[in-house]
């Protein structure tokens, strides 16, 4: 029996600023990835808006962490359209609304994120979108009960590679049809990214890569 | 890369302060976001207020649509990206005269949320908010599916009717229902001949290999329906025009308003060259020109290639074409 995993304004921060560096340092990949199914412009939003994230949740302190994680969501929006502006300022929004006591439980954490950006965006798992990632990343989290990262961020990985024989139905990359088979998909190549990031300040060993 | 720029991070900004620069008679920049851009008109007068928006790339479009009885704000996302939602929540804002907004944009995922998001904001704060969603790319979905059609120049037009008809001061559901009749009057096609870079990506974001062209192409570069040999320009100009009259209702009798528009490194000289076909081509069917623009009026970065955009009209759509209006992109001084 472990305890369960859970994060607090200090780990979220981490979080935040650490998803905010490796997706900088991916953003050009990301970008070279969604040029080949959508427009190129992938890497540059997620990079852009995460940074803006994490600044807008360090700004707003610690007193009030849902209100720092709306905090987090309202400058992702202010800094980014594109899709992933209202997916992922929802995703934040969400998150919020599960605080309890400053903090919030891992499994809540990826299923307020995969409820978010379902709600915004109607995507469902198979439709070959950022969902394919957050949806058996955050059953798995449940499902390991106390919350295991490692576990979530495996299942992640497989629903990643699973994009590759998958059609897109939704977002723009939806117009190349049957040409995105074989192709990851960016949004859920940078959920991957995300996630992976959330690992490295859990502790979890071989996070990064 | 042979490209103008100085930081990639800069080319938006740098853009919208060119822009603004060199058309203050027509526009000025928000004091409230610095991506939007408003129309001297901007939010006077007793009238709806007509917003549109999309990414940055397509110069003219969007931000060379501001003017006078065109568009009177827009709002300016990063290059071939939606504009944030905050971007269109200022520019409803500031079109509002207390008559409403019509938000007239195309159909991609990023700006039906971004639009979607501004618009339950602006409502919160009591402002009328009406969409039409332009759906003229004819090869980005079947006619049964026409919901997931793109939206591409045949938004120009959108604006162009939206714009007149509010300025006649007709109420919001008017002007929403005659934007949705002119965009549902319209049908586009595109076909690329050379790939468009991003300058952050330095490398094309797709392939069109020498000595062919893509039909149906989109304004990002989604691929279209087929690659062929490169053609003669009558044959390219016959197989869109093909393209467009499938999936029409243009009959002999009929007139209508082309545009054609060039994707940004295609000489204008071959727009005109393909125009001459187009219109005698429409002419062969007894479908005659009421008014032609010809040029590149909504472009994608330096891809080249051209999108042809056909609108059937009747008296009231025709009046409100001819509509005196000025942009930088578009001018219009008497009828046709």
């Amino acid at each position: 029996m472990t305890t369960a995993v859970t994060l607090d304004y200090i780990l979220l921060g981490r979080f935040l600023a650490t998803a905010a560096e490796r997706l900088e340092e991916m953003r050009a990949e990301l970008s070279a990835l969604d040029g080949e199914v959508g427009d190129g412009d992938h890497g540059a939003s997620m990079a852009d808006g995460f940074r803006a994230a994490s600044l807008g949740f360090a700004k707003a302190g610690g007193e009030d962490v849902p209100a720092a994680l709306r905090a987090a969501g309202e400058s992702f929006l202010q800094s980014v359209g594109a899709t992933v502006g209202p997916l992922y300022a929802t995703a934040f929004v969400e998150a919020a609304k599960r605080v309890e006591d400053g903090r919030i439980g891992l499994a809540d954490l990826l299923s307020a994120f995969n409820d978010g950006i379902v709600r915004r965006g109607n995507a469902a798992p198979g439709d070959c979108t950022m969902i394919d990632v957050w949806d058996p990343a955050a059953r798995a989290a449940r499902d390991a009960g106390a919350g295991s990262i490692g576990a979530a961020l495996d299942a992640g990985r497989a629903g990643l590679e699973a994009t590759r024989t998958m059609i897109a139905s939704r977002g723009r990359a939806a117009r190349l049809g049957s040409r995105t088979l074989g192709q990851l998909d960016p949004g859920a190549s940078s959920a991957v990214v995300i996630l992976s990031a959330l690992a490295e300040v859990l502790g979890e060993p071989e996070a990064r890569g | 890369m042979q490209r103008l720029f100085n930081n990639p991070d800069d080319i938006v900004d740098e853009t919208v302060a060119g822009f603004v620069r060199a058309h203050r008679d027509l526009v000025r920049l928000s004091d409230a976001n610095p991506r939007v851009v408003l129309s001297h008109a901007c939010g006077t007068g007793d009238r709806v207020g007509i917003v549109t928006g999309g990414g940055s790339g397509h110069e003219p479009a969007f931000v060379g649509y501001v003017g006078e009885t065109l568009v009177d704000a827009v709002a300016v996302g990063e290059l071939f990206s939606s504009p944030t939602a905050k971007a269109f929540l200022e520019a409803i804002r500031a079109a509002d005269t207390g008559k409403g907004v019509a938000v007239l944009y195309g159909n991609y995922a990023g700006d039906n949320m971004n639009v979607k998001m501004a618009s339950r904001m602006a409502a919160k704060e009591g402002i009328e908010v009406r969409t039409v969603v332009a759906n003229d790319d004819v090869c980005s979905a079947p006619m049964a599916d026409r919901g997931r059609r793109r939206g591409v120049a045949g938004e120009i037009l959108m604006w162009k009717v939206g714009a007149a008809k509010a300025a006649t001061g007709a109420a919001l559901d008017e002007v929403q229902a005659t934007a949705q009749r002119a965009i549902d009057a319209t049908r586009s096609v595109g076909i690329g001949l050379a790939p468009c870079t991003l300058p952050a990506n330095a490398k094309p974001n797709f392939e069109i290999a020498p000595g062919t062209m893509e039909i149906g192409i989109g304004h990002h570069g989604e691929p279209g329906t087929a690659v062929t040999d490169l053609k003669p320009a009558n044959d390219v100009a016959d197989e869109m025009l093909k393209i467009i009259l499938d999936d029409h209702d243009l009959a002999s009798g009929d007139e209508a308003c082309v545009l054609l528009s060039g994707l940004g490194a295609t000489p204008i000289c071959e727009l005109y060259v393909l125009y001459d076909r187009i219109e005698r081509e429409l002419g062969e069917r007894g479908i005659g020109v009421h008014r032609a623009f010809v040029g590149n009026y909504f472009t994608s970065l330096e891809m080249m290639g051209a999108t042809l955009t056909v609108m059937k009209l009747d008296d009231e759509l025709k009046e409100l074409i001819d509509m005196p209006a000025a942009s930088s992109g578009l001018t219009v001084r008497s009828a046709g």
